[in-house]
């Protein structure tokens, strides 16, 4: 009975369970998922980390390369993140090229970057206008059920954390590179940015950490990047509006998510191991 | 080449960290195409992970329900540091309507992730992975029974996240196990295994660096034997051989893979026979609660 109700009518369904505050998965409106983080478990990646919020899974895995930085910029390094939803994620990806969400991803990601919210690209410098690090940040979707920018910006932070690379110094009379394959070095001052979407519905009801099919049903959709108790970021495509009210409330909500996931990723950073948390 | 517009493209002209440390590594691979055998193996016949040659890494972490809960069916295997995760869906509609049969179909893409190797992979399909498609959707045709579903398409999507030697073999043990949990009538379960060939020495189940490869080993005795063994049934749904070896070996190789299959079956079984289990007893508690 129920089956038949949610496939005619999903949206009626759904808001039934609003008007009495819950969701169909026994969260309250403004709950987020479980989350479990696992860094380093891929040997061939230079850092790695996986990454569940419920159902969304990301693997991300950073392998690092030597290259000469770009004229117009001699004192950065590069990160290139890409966001990937291979048909394995989700009925609704078809193999073949990128789809719409994840060159939105993938955009999304590469605007963390480039304004340095991530981390300092200048810390990525070998030499001024030799060498720099060039980190090909690979985010993998396994399983597509909705909040995919939360999922890959922990795994991203989670990952770079996790980077250790061999320590490699520019010798200037030789004009050469040497690398030094017993120290390990990561890179410090990686910001811990955590982004927190939540959808909304026309009348005025927001909701956390949606699942896919949530997404699907909402009217809108707003991606909020907090580091601490600051904005670094804000993203909302379209969809219906939003008052003053909601968007104070709504940052309310990012900062306790955003405590919670930097305890999540300095617990499973730290050599102790992972720890998840609920 | 094309420029792939949709994705992010690095410089071109990057390179790995590892090559600082290759220059004075010519002559370790002179002698590591000789000494091979040493190398792999101790004096006390024991390999580098500490097995005997015939001895296979432990499945572990096999995972069936609810890695991809999008997917009728998933699953996730570790056979040492390999890991890969296959997700199915349908039977569906073909997309293509000049593919029309009145049998089933499958489809089938394996794909390697960009940091599943020592060198980092591009985004397509490269060649390497279009023949490992092919081969996995040849050996899974003979298991399937393509029959029960005509006019309609399974898709298996294979990831592999690590790579560290025999991934066709473990993809084609994960694939059966994913088709298996999406209830996808099937003959007998795929198990795989590969061989590795030295000169008077088989490796079992080889890691990265114990597998055969093209550029090093040319040499007579030195191969690579990949297969998918149907236990139930006693046949052979997948034979890949790459490399020079005798034809008695060739006998030898296979008796160690099915060997190694057949002891490997019951334990799938079990992985296979709890998922059953859990779903049941989801049911029931289901019908309770209406």
């Amino acid at each position: 009975m129920a089956t038949d109700h949610k496939t005619l009518q999903p949206l009626e369904f759904y808001k039934t369970f609003l008007d009495r505050k819950t969701r169909p998965d026994g969260r309250s409106l403004l709950e987020f998922r479980r989350m479990t983080l696992n860094a380093g478990s891929i040997g061939t990646a230079d850092g790695s980390a996986i990454v569940k919020c419920g159902n969304t899974a990301i693997i991300c895995g950073i392998k690092a390369e030597l290259v000469a930085p770009e004229r117009d910029e001699p004192q950065k390094g590069l990160i290139i993140p890409n966001v990937t939803l291979p048909s394995l994620c989700s009925s609704h990806i078809k193999s073949g090229p990128p789809g719409e969400t994840a060159q939105a991803a993938t955009q999304f990601i590469a605007e963390l970057v480039n304004n340095n919210i991530i981390m300092d690209l200048e810390t990525l410098c070998i030499k001024n206008s030799k060498w720099s690090w060039v980190l090909y940040c690979d985010l993998l979707c396994i399983n597509l059920d909705g909040s995919l920018l939360d999922a890959c910006v922990m795994a991203l932070v989670a990952a770079l954390k996790n980077l250790s690379l061999p320590v490699v110094s520019y010798d200037e009379e030789m004009d050469k590179l040497i690398s030094n394959i017993e120290d390990k070095m990561g890179f410090h001052g990686i910001k811990q940015p955590v982004t927190s979407t939540f959808s909304l519905f026309e009348n005025g009801i927001l909701i956390s950490d949606p699942t896919f099919e949530e997404e699907q049903l909402a009217a809108g959709v707003i991606s909020i990047t907090m580091e601490g108790t600051s904005v670094t970021h804000l993203y909302k495509p379209g969809g219906c509006t939003l008052n003053e009210k909601q968007v104070k409330k709504l940052m309310q909500q990012s900062e306790l998510k955003t405590k919670e996931v930097v305890k999540l990723i300095e617990e499973a950073c730290s050599p102790m191991g992972v720890e998840p948390i609920d | 080449m094309p420029v792939d517009s949709r994705r992010l493209q690095g410089p071109e002209n990057s390179f790995s960290y590892k090559l600082l440390e290759k220059k004075n590594d010519n002559e370790e691979e002179a002698a590591l195409s000789a000494d091979l055998q040493k190398i792999l193996i101790g004096t006390n016949k024991v390999r580098k992970d500490k097995r005997i040659p015939s001895d296979a890494r432990p499945l572990c972490n096999v995972t069936i329900t609810g890695i991809v809960s999008q997917a009728k069916g998933s699953a996730y295997i570790e056979q040492g540091n390999t890991k890969l995760v296959c997700g199915v869906y349908g039977p569906r509609e073909v997309q293509k309507k000049s593919d029309f049969s009145l049998n089933g179909q499958l489809f089938c893409e394996f794909k390697f992730a960009p940091f599943s190797c020592q060198k980092r992979r591009g985004h397509q399909q490269d060649n390497e992975e279009l023949v490992l498609s092919g081969l996995l959707r040849e050996a899974l045709e003979a298991a399937v029974c393509l029959h029960q579903f005509p006019k309609a398409q399974v898709e298996v999507n294979v990831m592999v996240i690590e790579n560290d030697g025999s991934p066709l073999a473990a993809a084609l043990t994960c694939a059966s196990l994913a088709l298996a949990s999406a209830s996808i009538p099937m003959y007998d379960l795929v198990i795989g295994t590969s061989v590795r060939q030295l000169p008077k020495l088989l490796l079992l189940d080889p890691t990265k660096d114990e597998e055969w490869e093209p550029e090093l080993n040319h040499d007579e005795d030195n191969s690579n034997l990949t297969i998918g063994f149907m236990p139930s049934t006693h046949q052979i749904a997948a034979y890949v051989h790459e490399g020079v070896s005798k034809t008695e070996d060739l006998e030898q190789m296979l008796k160690l893979a099915t060997e190694y299959c057949l002891k490997v079956q019951p334990v799938v079984q079990l992985c296979l026979k709890e998922v059953v289990e859990k779903t049941l007893s989801n049911e029931s508690e289901n019908k309770v609660d209406e």
